[in-house]
């Protein structure tokens, strides 16, 4: 059952992977069981794939997707028993102000979820007030920026500013990301990181929350 | 929809093909095989000496006979092909007398085990669609070695292979040994799984071996490939459309002959012409008039509705930097461009004199470059996407849509940097690159043998074709 939908997942088929997990749930199978070895090592192995250049975007970007709609049966399940389950952490994700790109932020929101996290997508050209409103609601763990245009670029660096003044800033990991960006300007504006990618985004979150 | 790259006006073509009719009929053409002169004379050429004129009757006749569609069969099934195929299909170059070494990078002379190696190579390669033995093995008796080239390539590689044949006796024992792999010689005419190039020589020669193995090879129904060589300025009138007009002529001369032996001879209509170097005499590869003329009588082939075949494209170097490889892209691109049916140029290296795997799998990788921009699009209610747009509507995205998945891996760039040859800064040159991956092909890949029993009939067959040919008892 494990094997099938890691399958499922790999071959990015979202209907079949929730039937199988409908079903490993309603033959009795831990929901945290069918996570962790059933949906976890099916999203994993597409980003390990992504990264060795066998898997392209839309390959991996379905297959986070068949893991969202997978998580969206197995979350209630989990809940249930909150003292054996919590998410991967909170993540509050968005494409700054004045960007309008927002294909590479869902595919990180995406691929976020698929791992595990909670993940609040405040979408496309967020000002920095908003940021720090959704932080002070959601309290998440990290918080990425997202930013497609080396003119939005400095809105990044608005979005932390805003924060050290909210007095959040050591509240929350700050993670920057886009095609203009990289890890030297994380570094000049003060974020906690930079990632190239969905998967190193989601590899990078993980090592955070450990 | 596709590119297609023409040369003469539909006037012009009617003009080449008068001119050609008129050299035939009253230049006529030279025929030092008495045999076939006598053919000839059979169906109404008209004789004098060694010259033969054919009247325009006789080739009007042999041109009604074409064959529009040309069979080349294989060892494997797999690997047969039909011309025309829709786009040109490439083989090796050929019949080069050296090697360059695929260690020293040396040029030395070629031996049967360098034909093997690089038959491996060929079988590997997907952009080698059939086999040209691309160097000779010399370290056979020389009336032998287009015997055992044809031997060697068909235990060494499933592709259709088309080897050089120039004797009669060559040609007999060619046709004896292919029908042993092919299962009889009533199934090798049904399953050329070869093709003979055997070419008149310019201006308007037809040698005595290689004529009398044309014919022996249109009777036995193996295609036939006059690939003539009229160089503009020595064999040649120095004019593009002299060029034309004689390899034009030489061509239905070869039509001609083939048809007097059997009616239902296949041939393919092939050139090697181009212009001469007007300071060595030698063929200029390099000048844009081989294109040029390749295109041209690619044209006058389309004009006969018989398939044609043209050698042309070689890379000729290694390129030693990313403008070589590009130079080598659009050459390549260029000569794809004129949409002959056949090509053999891979591999080939110093105007063909010498054969390198280096080139071999360097070409194979330009060839994968050039060929992404000569792709018919497919369009079709699947392609056209119509359900797809509407799905996803203003705004949306693409990327996640089983649409894509299905679709993107044929249709799109995807190839990897790291396979490809395209150099990134720092990287070692382009022939390293190509020699480890010829090494590497030829420590992994293995082409399945032959059946024991037909192994052993072919051996018995060679021994005998080897006292028959060299004359001991």
């Amino acid at each position: 059952m494990f094997e099938e939908i890691k399958a499922a997942i790999l071959d990015g088929d979202a209907e079949k992977t929730m039937a199988l997990v409908k079903k490993a749930l309603e033959e009795g199978m831990d929901p945290l069981e069918v996570l962790n070895k059933g949906c976890i090592p099916g999203i994993e192995k597409a980003g390990a794939l992504f990264e060795a250049e066998e898997f392209f975007l839309p390959e991996l970007i379905t297959a986070g997707e068949a893991t969202k709609a997978a998580m969206e049966l197995l979350l209630p399940e989990l809940r249930k028993k909150e003292d054996a389950w919590q998410s991967a952490g909170k993540f509050v994700i968005g494409t700054v102000e004045g960007d309008m790109h927002d294909i590479g932020k869902s595919i990180v929101a995406s691929m976020l979820s698929a791992a595990g996290f909670e993940v609040f997508d405040l979408g496309i050209d967020v000002s920095a007030e908003r940021f720090v409103e959704e932080v002070k609601a959601k309290q998440p763990h990290i918080v990425g920026l997202s930013a497609l245009l080396t003119s939005t670029m400095p809105k990044q660096q608005e979005v932390i500013e805003a924060l050290k003044e909210a007095g959040l800033r050591d509240k929350v990991k700050v993670l920057v990301g886009g095609a203009p960006v990289s890890s030297e300007w994380a570094e000049k504006i003060g974020a906690d990181g930079y990632a190239e990618d969905a998967v190193a985004a989601v590899k990078l979150a993980k090592k955070i929350m450990q | 929809m596709k590119a297609l790259f023409s040369f003469l006006t539909d006037d012009e073509a009617t003009q080449i093909h008068e001119a050609s009719l008129a050299v035939l009929e009253k230049t006529g053409i030279k025929v030092e095989s008495e045999k076939v002169r006598r053919l000839l004379v059979r169906h109404g050429a008209r004789e004098e000496g060694s010259i033969v004129r054919l009247p325009r009757e006789l080739v009007g006749d042999a041109i009604k006979q074409i064959r529009r569609q040309v069979y080349l069969a294989a060892r494997d099934p797999a690997c047969s092909l039909t011309i025309p195929a829709g786009r040109t299909l490439n083989a090796t170059s050929g019949y080069a007398p050296f090697v360059h070494d695929l260690e020293t990078d040396e040029r030395r002379s070629s031996t049967g085990r360098d034909l093997r190696d690089i038959a491996v190579v060929a079988d590997y390669l997907e952009a080698v669609d059939f086999f040209w033995p691309l160097v000779m093995p010399t370290d056979e008796p020389p009336p032998l070695e287009e015997l055992c080239a044809l031997d060697i390539a068909l235990r060494h590689t499933r592709k259709h292979v088309q080897c050089s044949c120039s004797a009669e006796k060559t040609a007999h024992w060619q046709v004896r040994l292919a029908a042993v792999v092919a299962g009889g010689e009533a199934k090798l005419r049904q399953e050329p799984i070869f093709s003979a190039v055997a070419s008149p020589v310019s201006p308007l020669t037809f040698e005595k071996d290689t004529v009398e193995a044309m014919v022996v090879l249109a009777e036995a129904g193996i295609p036939v490939v006059p690939m003539n060589m009229a160089l503009g300025g020595t064999t040649a009138p120095g004019t593009l459309a002299g060029i034309l007009v004689m390899a034009n002529a030489e061509e239905l001369a070869t039509l001609v002959i083939l048809k007097c032996a059997n009616p239902d001879a296949p041939m393919v209509y092939a050139s090697d012409s181009g212009p001469a170097d007007m300071r060595s005499g030698e063929v200029n590869y390099a000048a844009p008039e081989y294109p040029l003329v390749g295109a041209a009588m690619a044209q006058m082939a389309r004009f006969y509705g018989i398939p044609s075949m043209v050698a042309h494209g070689s890379s000729e170097e290694v390129p030693a930097d990313l403008t070589g490889f590009e130079r080598n892209v659009l050459r390549v691109l260029i000569s794809q461009a004129t949409w002959t049916d056949l090509s053999s140029w891979l591999g080939s290296r110093d105007s063909a004199i010498s054969g390198s795997l280096v080139n071999l799998v360097m070409d194979a990788e330009v060839y994968a470059h050039a060929s992404a921009y000569l792709r018919q699009f497919s369009v079709d209610a699947a392609t056209l996407a119509l359900d797809v747009i509407d799905e996803i509507g203003p705004a949306g995205h693409f990327l996640s849509h089983k649409h894509t998945v299905r679709h993107f891996r044929k249709e799109l760039w995807t190839r990897r940097l790291r396979d490809s040859f395209v150099l990134e800064p720092g990287e070692s040159g382009y022939a390293e690159r190509a020699r480890e991956k010829a090494r590497s092909i030829l420590a992994t890949h293995s082409v399945p043998p032959l059946d024991e029993g037909l192994l052993k009939e072919m051996e018995a067959l060679m021994q005998k074709a080897r006292r028959d040919i060299l004359g001991q008892g």
